[in-house]
């Protein structure tokens, strides 16, 4: 995340401020340190390559890296010869420099980390893993596996898990007499607004985001690309084929059109920053937010004091009996064409994450990031989180990430984020209907993008 | 044999040193981007030749023109404030009449000398809504006041950036003028007094007729170093600037194309454009100038 303003509760500074550290405590009570102390069953147990020398070379950014730095003990156990350098650079400087080594061909590392968005982007340059990721498939969580993949080929190991839920404040719900169960679509939850609003005077509000269209508290990932997925654009912006741009299909005008509607003022803070959010939660004054899998970590150290106060529900879904789930951007693991040693840094991804230990490894350094295994997940389910009132709050993600369809990223994609935001910005502001906005938009990434 | 043509090729191999340097990292990377324009670059594998394609590009490109604009907008602004702001304090400080001259010029010039994302940083927590410190004591006034939205109101992103640039640059503005002012001949002033001539008119009609130069200097220092800015705009908008690209400057946009977007190409015909349009607007200077 950009060191600027809105960088306090992103997913990335979280990770960064929670890696190995400030978690620590809380994860003493959970059920990752004891399932660290079982034995876990081998799944399956790869036979070691036979000669493997040399130094693997890790880029990624702080809070992605420390499990690849935790395994290497056991790495060396298994091969004496191989070493391993971890290079911690910054998020911006990791992608830039992923693009210029696989561009230019020089001093190119073995292994890589970068949100799955540039998949698209880095494709060309990335070694295909189908085959030795292939014996574990079973294991992964499909969501994670076809995030990972683009046009057939798996390209990256998945490294985190992010669907997204929606947290609502269970006490002022049940003050303002709103039942949960029954806020089942977005038209549902402008309603239990407008009762909120005029029983508060609009001084309480449903929801919030900034202007910029960013949800409160969470990454600048756009309502608007929660919505695309939940009405059927696996793709968020781009077809399958990666060929055409969608967003001014009928389905992505229905998604700007809802985001419109919760978007109103008279339900919705739309302008409000992550700082004054905060405030704002802690206040009262907002009952609910649509967030992703770390969500909940930064919320218990954010707002200590609302503990027991929170609960988590599937998000709404656009349409009666439509899709209640979404997900958010996760990281994958991948080993750049023309990596010096990729037998040996593949066995160091292998130990990291491509393994149960690793998994859970992997949870315990970043503070609680859901992993991408299902066995993993399956410690975390019965877990009952007591900052959201006993709630089994995993439970409900895991069956979120299941129900998250087929999902890609196609090339161009941030890019398409930055135009879809800028054209989204007007539709909250009121100054484009959603089918001007998402026409404009479509029209600007078919230029830029030269897609269809 | 190299000992008979030494004292020959031996000025060539000192003044090499320079030509060297010049050559790898001013005139390859100039005309590389050049070459790079041409080509629907986006980074992984060499991209397909496309002309003229990306230039045209630009000219529907509504990022690039509000960034055009945005950047024209703060040019306008910052550069009258910074650069008369500098003309002023430098009058002041070159007066004989005022005390502690060096420790005012110290004191204006301390700001060029803290880290810009230092600066960035501070400016983006003071200015913070409603928990910055101008917010809080706006808000502490009793005066029922509405705290402002620097950061996210699109109407005060240029303003505030300007604020930046005035508090970060006026020294540097400062001593150029001043070094302008300090090479007028005081025969000149002397001259004018006897002549009846009051400072103010002294000033309209010696100082800055002569600072003319100093001035169109600085001018077009300011117009480059405008449409390159940054660090600031990131810093306090990030790379998408800020709520409806109010903070987007030309520097950001460029920035954003080739290393967000790892669009190589066409950043790298934005970079040319401006690089014109810098050059067409020092040429404007210049000429005023000279007319003047």
């Amino acid at each position: 995340m950009a060191p600027h303003r809105t960088s306090l509760m992103s997913r990335r500074a979280f990770l960064r401020l929670s890696a190995g550290t400030a978690t620590a405590a809380w994860l003493g009570s959970t059920t990752f340190g004891r399932v660290l102390a079982q034995e876990s069953t081998p799944i399956p147990t790869p036979t070691p390559i036979p000669g493997l020398s040399g130094e693997v070379i890790v880029w990624g950014w702080k809070g992605g890296i420390e499990h690849f730095l935790a395994v290497i003990p056991d790495l060396q156990k298994l091969y004496p010869d191989v070493s391993v350098r971890v290079e911690e650079m910054s998020y911006e400087d990791t992608h830039t420099n992923i693009l210029a080594v696989v561009n230019t061909g020089v001093g190119v590392p073995d292994v890589v980390n970068f949100d799955v968005n540039h998949l698209g982007e880095f494709a060309e340059g990335m070694t295909d893993l189908t085959d030795r990721l292939q014996p574990y498939l079973e294991e992964i969580m499909p969501v994670s596996v076809k995030l990972a993949t683009y046009k057939g080929r798996i390209l990256g190991v998945p490294q985190d898990s992010q669907p997204v839920g929606m947290f609502y404040r269970h006490d002022l719900f049940e003050q303002y007499g709103i039942d949960a169960a029954q806020v089942e679509t977005y038209a549902d939850l402008i309603e239990a607004g407008r009762k909120v609003a005029k029983a508060t005077n609009g001084e309480v509000k449903m929801l919030a985001m900034d202007v910029g269209s960013k949800i409160c508290m969470g990454d600048p990932h756009l309502i608007i690309d929660l919505l695309l997925v939940q009405n059927g654009l696996g793709g968020t912006y781009f077809n399958r084929e990666d060929d055409k741009v969608l967003v001014d299909s009928p389905e992505a005008i229905e998604a700007m059109e809802v985001l419109k509607q919760i978007s109103d003022e008279e339900i919705c803070f739309i302008d409000m920053s992550d700082d004054a959010a905060v405030a704002a939660y802690a206040a009262d004054k907002i009952l609910a937010t649509v967030a992703p899998g770390w969500f909940p970590l930064a919320m218990t150290g954010n707002l200590p004091q609302l503990s027991g106060k929170w609960r988590m529900m599937r998000l709404p879904a656009i349409k009666p009996g439509g899709l209640r789930a979404s997900y958010q951007i996760p990281s994958i693991t991948a080993i750049p064409k023309g990596a010096p040693n990729p037998d040996a840094a593949w066995e160091l991804i292998r130990m990291a994450q491509v393994s149960l230990e690793g998994q859970l490894r992997f949870t315990e350094m970043t503070g609680g990031v859901m992993p991408t295994w299902k066995r993993a997940l399956d410690t975390l389910k019965d877990q009952e989180v007591e900052y959201f009132g006993g709630q089994k709050i995993y439970a409900l993600f895991i069956e979120i990430a299941q129900d998250i369809p087929d999902v890609w990223f196609g090339r161009g994609w941030p890019e398409a984020r930055s135009i879809i935001r800028k054209h989204t910005e007007t539709v909250i502001r009121r100054e484009k209907t959603p089918e001007e906005a998402c026409k404009a938009a479509a029209e600007e990434m078919r230029v830029k993008l030269n897609k269809g | 044999m190299l000992g008979s043509k030494w004292p020959k090729i031996a000025p060539y191999v000192f003044i090499s040193p320079f030509f060297v340097i010049f050559l790898v990292f001013g005139a390859f990377p100039i005309v590389f981007s050049g070459v790079v324009s041409l080509i629907d670059w986006k980074g992984v594998t060499m991209g397909e030749f496309v002309g003229l394609r990306n230039y045209l590009n630009l000219f529907r490109d509504s990022d690039f023109q509000r960034a055009v604009l945005n950047t024209l907008y703060l040019l306008v602004l910052s550069g009258p404030l910074t650069i008369g702001g500098g003309l002023v304090l430098a009058v002041l400080l070159n007066s004989q009449l005022l005390r502690l001259r060096g420790m005012f010029r110290t004191i204006f010039y301390l700001p060029m000398a803290v880290s810009l994302v230092v600066a960035g940083l501070a400016f983006s927590m003071l200015l913070n809504k409603p928990f910055g410190f101008v917010n809080d004591i706006i808000l502490r006034q009793g005066l029922n006041l509405e705290p402002i939205d620097f950061l996210t109101n699109p109407l005060a992103a240029i303003p505030t950036l300007t604020l930046l640039i005035l508090w970060r640059c006026i020294g540097n503005d400062l001593v150029i003028m001043l070094a302008g002012l300090q090479s007028i001949s005081p025969e000149l002033y002397e001259a004018a007094r006897i002549d009846g001539a009051s400072p103010f008119q002294t000033f309209v009609y010696v100082t800055l007729p002569l600072m003319v130069p100093i001035i169109l200097f600085d001018a077009i220092l300011s117009t480059v170093n405008t449409f390159n800015m940054f660090a600031e705009p990131y810093i306090l908008f990030g790379t998408e600037g800020g709520v409806d690209q109010a903070g987007l400057t030309t520097g950001l946009l460029v920035y954003r194309t080739s290393f967000k977007y790892f669009k190589f190409g066409y950043g790298a015909a934005m970079a040319y454009l401006l690089g014109v349009v810098i050059f067409v607007l020092s040429l404007v200077q210049l000429r005023l100038g000279q007319r003047d």
